[in-house]
């Protein structure tokens, strides 16, 4: 554990702060645990009075966290959760839970990170900015223009988790939130950890495709403003038309999509199932996705969709009439995410136990995982890093 | 079909589709037509006035010559409940026989003029939702606008020989075919 005295009196009253905001205590309630008064408190948390070892105990026993996360170097003390207060929907019992996941995920995997001194590369292109002008018009010039820097040119993206992930080097996370939630996705920027999406993993993989597309648009634009994406938004500031204008400009930029539309509807008069179904899995969107980009592009009527789903809307055993075993699409996130934890914080959680980096306790805690689950998945990656050994040794 | 105000018309299932579809451009004037009629022949159509309108063919069919037509015609109106359509055919039909009109005459052309006054009650009707939703803020003006021209001219091409003879036939089925979804894989709107 790092001494008190390495920290500075600002840090050690930032990070008590942090604690007690999380633990959604009060200054005179916090300041009557260690029998002072509220003034004290605040000059403990803004530096100004050092606090003592007692004094510390004390606390984080309250806050519920030991005194070692609050004295860890390693320990991200960074609190995501306000940045989202202000924010109408912030009051919502789903949102709360999203929000308090992707904190918890992002402390947990940066804190992690430092602990193996891992060190993410990110590419972030700057920031845009959507004060004058169009939104739609330069959500598709901003979209176009982040494929062309990222040098993906028009066709259509094949797996954008791995364009967010690795090429802009965006933390992405996908997880399962309450089966009732609304929350479709939730974008934050902390210049110290960088950009941060969740998908909520219970929505079907091209959803997930729409939503992490419209999450890169809140990145590109308007990057500095936490977001959070719901079900059946009403109200639409411009920071959300922008992201949904993005959101399908970057994954179904106008010319190519157009083209393909054009070559695959060649000779006829009507625009069939068969002809959506084809457009969407080309360009692995939805099929509600697709016509309605058609219609914002002008290139069919105004109310196709509505005409499809007034007949009966396009099935997915039509689908897979038409695309045979191609139109059951792998989706190894939706699996990933079925796990207590992800594979990748797994493989980090054990490389810090296995190095002696962190203890077990500590690592249960960090990841919020009773102690029996973390051990089994310690055996698990152990036995199976024994059985690959074994695989590699040469026969005599 | 669309979001919004025209999910909110206090109108019978058939009739709140006819009017999404008619402010939906990519629904061909023929398969509005076709809703409407279906609509409006399933609203008049219920069980009872289905067995006036057997009643009135029987009649007509018979061979004995009546030499009270309005007796007559009355005992088969009060043998069936009182629905507006029944209770507009039945003084349209009353009035042609005052004027001393042989019955088949005045039954067919009672039944044209039923069919004008509820055709019109029905259009009424709609364009009165539309008017309580505008007053209420769910609709905006140039969505009412455009509905009600979009309704009117809907209404001016139905095809009211058709309607007559469903009617007549007590056929609730008549336009059933024109209605029906089109699920196939290779069908779909135009483009």
């Amino acid at each position: 554990m790092t001494d008190l005295n390495e920290i500075s009196a600002q840090e050690i009253g930032r990070r008590l702060r942090i604690a007690r905001e999380n633990a959604g205590i009060r200054q005179d309630e916090a300041a009557q645990v260690i029998g002072m008064s509220r003034p004290t408190l605040v000059s403990i948390e803004q530096g100004a009075r050092r606090v003592r070892i007692q004094e510390l105990q004390s606390l984080a026993h309250h806050y519920g966290v030991s005194v070692n996360a609050i004295l860890r170097r390693e320990a991200v003390h960074t609190d995501l959760v306000p940045r989202y207060r202000k924010l109408k929907e912030a009051e919502d019992v789903h949102t709360t839970e999203a929000v308090q996941l992707l904190n918890n995920l992002v402390k947990a995997e940066v804190e992690l990170e430092n602990v193996l001194g891992i060190e993410r590369r990110k590419n972030y292109p700057p920031e845009r900015g959507i004060n004058t002008g169009d939104v739609i018009e330069l959500a598709e010039q901003h979209a176009q223009e982040l494929r062309n820097w990222l040098g993906i040119g028009s066709g259509p993206i094949t797996d954008i988790f791995s364009l967010i992930e690795f090429d802009l080097g965006i933390r992405l996370y996908q997880r399962r939130l309450s089966s009732g939630s609304k929350v479709a996705g939730l974008f934050t920027y902390e210049p110290s950890i960088g950009a941060c999406i969740l998908l909520n993993a219970n929505h079907p993989l091209e959803r997930r495709i729409q939503s992490a597309a419209h999450e890169v648009g809140h990145f590109s634009g308007t990057r500095q403003i936490p977001e959070v994406l719901e079900d059946n938004e009403q109200f639409l500031s411009r920071e959300e038309r922008y992201a949904n204008a993005f959101g399908r400009a970057f994954l179904t930029p106008r010319k190519s999509f157009e083209e393909s539309f054009r070559q695959l509807t060649a000779g006829s008069d009507t625009l069939t199932r068969r002809h959506v179904i084809l457009l969407a899995h080309q360009n692995h969107i939805s099929r509600e996705a697709c016509v309605r980009r058609l219609e914002e592009l002008g290139l069919i009527k105004k109310g196709i969709w509505a005409w499809f789903e007034a007949n009966g809307g396009i099935t997915n055993a039509q689908a897979k009439e038409v695309l045979g075993s191609a139109a059951e699409i792998h989706d190894p996130a939706k699996d990933d995410a079925s796990r207590l934890i992800s594979h990748r914080m797994s493989l980090m959680m054990h490389a810090a136990w296995k190095r002696d980096l962190m203890s077990e306790g500590q690592l249960a805690d960090l990841l919020n995982i009773p102690r029996i689950e973390l051990r089994a998945i310690i055996d698990q990656i152990e036995l199976e890093e024994s059985d690959t050994d074994d695989l590699l040794k040469l026969p005599h | 079909m669309t979001d919004g105000p025209f999910r909110n018309l206090k109108l019978s299932r058939r009739w709140k589709r006819f009017s999404e579809a008619v402010q939906n451009d990519s629904v061909d004037k023929a398969e509005v037509c076709a809703l409407a009629s279906d609509a409006f022949v399933r609203e008049i159509l219920t069980d009872d006035a289905q067995a006036l309108m057997a009643d009135l063919q029987a009649y007509e069919q018979r061979e004995q010559l009546d030499f009270d037509p309005t007796s007559s015609f009355e005992a088969i109106f009060d043998d069936h409940s009182k629905t507006p359509f029944a209770d507009t055919l039945q003084k349209e039909l009353a009035f042609r026989l005052a004027e001393k009109m042989p019955p088949n005459v005045a039954v067919e052309q009672a039944l044209e003029a039923s069919v004008n006054d509820q055709i019109i009650e029905a259009r009424n009707h709609i364009e009165e939702e539309c008017i309580r939703v505008l007053e209420s803020g769910e609709m905006r003006k140039d969505q009412f606008d455009r509905t009600i021209t979009q309704v009117d001219a809907a209404f001016e091409t139905l095809n009211k020989d058709a309607i007559c003879d469903a009617i007549r036939a007590g056929d609730k089925n008549a336009f059933k075919n024109a209605v029906s979804k089109k699920k196939g894989l290779d069908e779909g709107p135009n483009l």
